[in-house]
């Protein structure tokens, strides 16, 4: 029985050993994070194909690792090179597994193989509009909870914080930066099951102060008072004057396209199947998710409404997308999709459509989900 | 050989052996194939609670892709390979190694997941893999277990053995959720952790498990060279291991997967996701807490009664979920500790049962049939509940089980009760 007790023991031993030792080499690694954030921008690089509408400057990966190196000292500054002119940047949550996982990142719109990764940012999803950003954050743990951060879009820094009673699910800025909408589900787990509730809430940005929960306003349907039990409010998308948006009703298996007047905590419905919401910058068109039911599933066509005609048109994209759409400009939006095709993949690849219907869907941005544009001076 | 006979001696003094005595004669090899699916199950509950897999897949799926994905890759998993490695283990006569294959095959998916470095797919993929080792070494190992251990023991047996087991998914997501506070995102140390953790496992099963004796096996029934694919007709002549394997698949069928049973809680309780890797754990200690008084209990007062009891307790589950009005956190942890309850009733005293049924040249085909039976319910329960849930809701989905399950547990009692009158210890 010795020798079985000496090669257990040295196992042992060795194991410790070697733990201690990599624990060690992962701590400093974790300190100077040289490692941790070149592996996440040479891989995230590697797997991206940024097969963008203008121009497609590919620069070697290892200059594109040396700026991911940059982001994890000290904040990097978007549109740090191009001060002088407004650029467009790409915020989106990086979902790549290494020291990263989790991140806010951004990349300038023409260089989308140098990621910078926000060190204290780590956002289930998140939004930049007007030079803040909000950011759902889940603390993981035994017991995990969520917060709401909001943040200022050049230095990262947290203006407000505060409690979220469920798990985040959408959020938009205003575009001028002063408003922030957020939703969450306070029960259930996803927009396909049948027994959901959500909160939607307003927020000025400012502050961290909740203006408003939809659940208080009043709503009207043709002219006349709509009010049930059972209504669920999600996917708030702002109109460019930051004083009416737009939002999804849901109640009785319906799904109703909501514009609200925030002033006078009142909406009004203006059409029907339309989830998720996402409002065209010149303001003229709302693109979305329409439910249809396809052997028993939900499934989400895109589609986009003519806000004046009331035209429906369905997009190029033929996969069910579970997303709210993020305009790129107004002929181009992004919307995030499983990694795997039968949904079975923890990660997702953002794509890119154009508001055509004709041409086909593109591959925009690998490992990555939660897309937002916005120009920086 | 010291011990028995201590124990002989205290048995003539009081004739009631107390459940410490009970425990106690448990063979230390049951002790060591528990220390190592203890060690493995840490490595391998470590992997599955820090891949954000739970919440993400909960997050972007609906129940019915849910149930499809987590019950048929489980159970395609143990189908494909668990039959192969019992027969293996019963022809070869060499348990030991087969049962080493599939815990090393396992460890090896560990420094797999190191190799994979960030990519999603893969990772996915490698815990896939992961099950199939699984799927090898369950069926050999339950057969050593049985081997090693007298039969009037058997249900405390595996009752010891699953409670190192529960231990060991106990600690892997703490440890887990230790390690990943400590580093944020340095999954690549959790991978590193999780493959010792799985090398020392196998370490003890290697250097401390002996062979099954040959003194313990009854006399043989059937030449060695017999056991093959044809002979399993022999098991299946069996009205015992039949009505055994039979009540198991209908029982399983009647089961709701643990992952609905949480999403229900969730749904319920208006707690959130972020619940969910608690749920895992507490269900996990509520498992190993009462194994080992379900299994003593099994053999002291008969595994039947025991064994039904427990998906009587699937049955409780089933109507709290349905009337309770609210759920509070108490009454979560409630049914938490109901469905651990419900486990130690019914995993391991099952095995034993079916031990007791199958000859020991074909211990290990026997239960790999019975694990492919059950897993082929289970895979046929998550997909059932997962389309009634996704076309009526969730109450027309527990109502449907709670159906089958009676139905399930008359047939049972019924089949149980006929065959194991002629059994002391069915």
């Amino acid at each position: 029985m010795l020798r079985p007790n000496r090669i257990f023991a040295a196992l042992c031993l060795a194991s410790v050993i070697t733990l201690a030792a990599y624990i060690l080499w992962a701590r400093t690694r974790s300190i100077d994070n040289t490692a941790g954030a070149s592996n996440g921008a040479s891989s995230l690089t590697e797997a991206t194909p940024p097969t963008i509408p203008t121009t497609d400057p590919r620069l070697p990966p290892n200059s594109a690792e040396a700026h991911g190196t940059k982001a994890g000292g000290e904040p990097a500054t978007p549109g740090g090179s191009t001060q002088n002119k407004t650029s467009r940047q790409i915020f989106f949550r990086y979902n790549g597994v290494d020291g990263n996982y989790g991140r806010l990142a951004f990349a300038p719109y023409e260089r989308l193989d140098q990621p910078h990764f926000i060190e204290t940012l780590s956002c289930e999803v998140a939004h930049v509009a007007g030079g803040r950003g909000i950011c759902l954050a889940a603390n993981r743990g035994l017991f995990t909870t969520y917060a709401a951060k909001l943040f200022d879009a050049k230095t990262f820094k947290v203006i407000a914080e505060f409690p979220l009673k469920g798990v985040p699910s959408r959020c938009r800025m205003s575009s001028d930066g002063k408003l922030a909408a957020l939703t969450v589900f306070i029960s259930g787990h996803g927009y396909a099951s049948v027994n959901f509730t959500t909160q939607t809430l307003l927020i000025e940005v400012d502050n961290g102060r909740v203006i408003a929960d939809l659940e208080e306003f009043s709503v009207s349907r043709d002219g006349q008072t709509f009010s049930n039990k059972d209504f669920n409010f999600w996917g708030v998308t702002f109109t460019p004057d930051t004083r009416h948006f737009y939002a999804t009703l849901s109640t009785n298996r319906r799904h109703f396209l909501i514009k609200g007047d925030i002033a006078n905590a009142s909406a009004s419905v203006i059409h029907d199947n339309v989830e998720c919401p996402s409002l065209s910058p010149d303001a003229s068109r709302v693109a979305y998710k329409k439910r249809l039911t396809v052997d028993g599933r939900v499934f989400w066509q895109l589609h986009i409404l003519d806000l004046k005609t009331n035209q429906e048109t369905p997009l190029a994209e033929k996969r069910s997308v579970d997303d709210q759409l993020e305009w790129l400009d107004n002929n181009h939006m992004l919307y995030s999709l499983p990694e795997a095709e039968n949904g079975s993949s923890a990660s997702t690849n953002i794509w890119l459509a154009a508001v055509d219907g004709a041409s086909p869907p593109r591959l925009f941005l690998k490992k990555a989900y939660s897309p937002s544009m916005a120009s920086l001076p | 050989m010291y011990r028995l006979e201590w124990i002989e001696r205290r048995k003539l003094k009081a004739p009631a052996p107390t459940f410490a005595d009970q425990t106690a004669k448990v063979s230390p090899v049951v002790w060591k194939l528990g220390w190592t699916s203890f060690l493995t199950d840490i490595s391998s509950e470590m992997v599955n609670s820090a891949l954000p897999v739970y919440l993400v897949i909960h997050l972007h799926l609906s129940p019915l892709q849910y149930g499809a994905i987590d019950g048929v890759y489980n159970g395609l998993a143990v189908v494909l390979v668990s039959l192969a490695a019992g027969l293996t283990a019963d022809r070869s006569k060499r348990h030991k190694e087969v049962a080493l294959a599939g815990y090393g095959f396992s460890a090896i998916c560990k420094l797999l997941l190191l190799a994979a470095g960030g990519v999603w797919g893969w990772l996915i993929v490698i815990t896939g893999l992961d099950r199939i080792g699984k799927g090898i070494r369950t069926a050999p190992r339950d057969a050593m277990i049985s081997l090693n251990t007298p039969p009037h023991l058997m249900a405390s047996a595996f009752a010891v053995h699953r409670a190192l087991d529960a231990g060991g998914a106990l600690l892997g997501p703490l440890t887990a959720f230790i390690l990943l506070a400590q580093l944020p995102g340095a999954f690549d140390v959790l991978w590193v952790t999780s493959f010792l953790f799985a090398i020392l496992g196998v370490a003890v099963l290697w250097l401390y498990v002996p062979r099954p004796k040959e003194g313990l096996l009854p006399q043989p029934i059937l030449d060695e060279r017999r056991i093959s694919r044809r002979s399993l007709s022999v098991l299946f002549a069996s009205p015992h291991f039949v009505s055994l394997v039979g009540c198991g698949l209908l029982l399983s069928v009647g089961t709701a997967n643990d992952g609905f049973i949480y999403l229900v809680l969730l749904e319920k309780g208006g707690a959130n996701s972020g619940f969910l890797p608690l749920f895992y754990v507490a269900t996990a200690a509520s498992y190993a807490l009462f194994s080992i008084p379900a299994g003593l209990c099994a053999d002291r007062f008969g595994r039947g009664a025991i064994f039904l009891g427990g998906y009587a307790v699937m049955g409780i589950i089933y109507l709290l979920l349905l009337f309770m009005p609210a759920v509070g956190l108490p009454a979560q942890a409630g049914c938490l500790l109901l469905l651990g309850l419900y486990y130690a009733g019914t995993e391991g005293v099952l095995m034993a049962m079916a031990s007791a049924a199958v000859p020991a040249q074909m211990r290990a085909s026997g239960l790999a049939i019975l694990a492919t039976a059950i897993a082929m319910g289970k895979a046929g329960s998550s997909l059932l509940f997962g389309w009634i849930w996704n076309a009526y809701g969730a109450p027309s989905a527990i109502v449907t089980f709670g159906a089958i399950l009676t139905a399930a547990m008359l047939a049972a009692g019924f089949c149980l009760r006929l065959v194991g009158g002629k059994r002391s210890h069915a």
